[in-house]
């Protein structure tokens, strides 16, 4: 990766100017030009580096509940027990995982109810018992930066 | 925290659209939110100071950047340690999540993190290292197997 492309995908993973011309003060801070900045974003967001365009918010500071969840799934019924998961807008995040407990997933949602009707409606639909339900208890970190390293 | 409000959430709504990659991307957002330019990066600048914004950044596929090793790491720790043991690990560079979640019948673990590495071989290492820095031997790793899904979410303003 090239030393531009690395400075700018650290840049703008946690510090995207909020000013008329952003674009210009993250060229100002890595010593090139504004084309050039727009034009590293925009080849970088078309090769799939850049996963969204939209700042973090907080989904406590929203109204929003979060928890994650992990069922034991049968692995000939994996597939079809995904799909009906990730279904859900709610569920931000589904991972298979090589565990007992092999499926798990995060969700975001406007309240705990809304949370509690998801999990019994996938406990029903997939009769393969309770959803277990991990709510975190208290936050260490949350901090999902990645440093990239230039090549 | 003051409450959010109508146009904050025009604000959060337009964002959420994505910031688009030309010269004057807060005045495009700023039209669509039915305001001018300069509301809209007074209403941006507030909910960040307020954490309503918690990072004024997007968000990378990391895989696709080099970071090829990422496994959630699930930790058993005494009850009377899990806030020093808390702080060690979430002090690694490499890990990015560590939360303290309930344990349950068949998981007894109470700590969960994430760790990301270049290669699954340093990411594993990493874990051995905070193992032993952190005194903690009961600990499993979850490799993920396939990624079925993986979104930003999605914010709606309440309904009246």
């Amino acid at each position: 990766m090239s030393g531009l492309r690395s400075r700018l995908l650290e840049l703008v993973q946690e510090d995207f100017p909020i000013d008329a011309r952003p674009y210009r003060c993250l060229a100002e801070r890595l010593g090139t030009t504004e084309d050039d900045v727009l034009a590293e974003l925009r080849g970088m967001w078309d090769e799939g580096l850049l996963r969204d365009l939209s700042p973090v918010l907080s989904p406590r500071a929203l109204g929003s509940v979060t928890t994650l969840c992990c069922l034991r799934v049968p692995p000939e019924r994996v597939e079809e027990t995904a799909a009906l998961v990730s279904a859900y807008e709610e569920v931000t995040h589904n991972y298979e995982r090589d565990h007992e407990w092999n499926l798990w997933f995060a969700l975001v949602a406007a309240s705990r109810a809304r949370i509690d009707t998801i999990l019994r409606e996938i406990e029903q639909a997939t009769g393969l018992g309770p959803v277990r339900d991990l709510p975190a208890r208290r936050v260490f970190k949350l901090r999902a930066v990645f440093r990239m390293e230039e090549r | 925290m003051s409450a959010l409000d109508p146009r904050d959430w025009s604000v959060l709504e337009a964002l959420q659209e994505g910031i688009p990659l030309v010269p004057r991307p807060y005045r495009e957002l700023a039209e669509s939110a039915s305001m001018d330019e300069d509301e809209f990066l007074a209403r941006v600048t507030r909910l960040r100071d307020e954490g309503v914004i918690r990072r004024m950044g997007f968000r990378v596929r990391h895989q696709r950047t080099g970071t090829l090793g990422n496994i959630m790491v699930v930790w058993r720790v005494p009850e009377e340690r899990v806030e020093s043991v808390g702080e060690i690990i979430a002090s690694s560079e490499a890990v990015s999540h560590c939360y303290e979640r309930p344990t349950i019948d068949g998981l007894p673990y109470n700590l969960y993190s994430m760790i990301h590495a270049p290669s699954e071989a340093e990411a594993v290492r990493t874990v051995d290292e905070l193992s032993r820095r952190c005194g903690v031997e009961d600990y499993q790793l979850l490799r993920s197997v396939r990624e079925w899904k993986k979104s930003t979410p999605v914010y709606r303003r309440p309904e009246e």
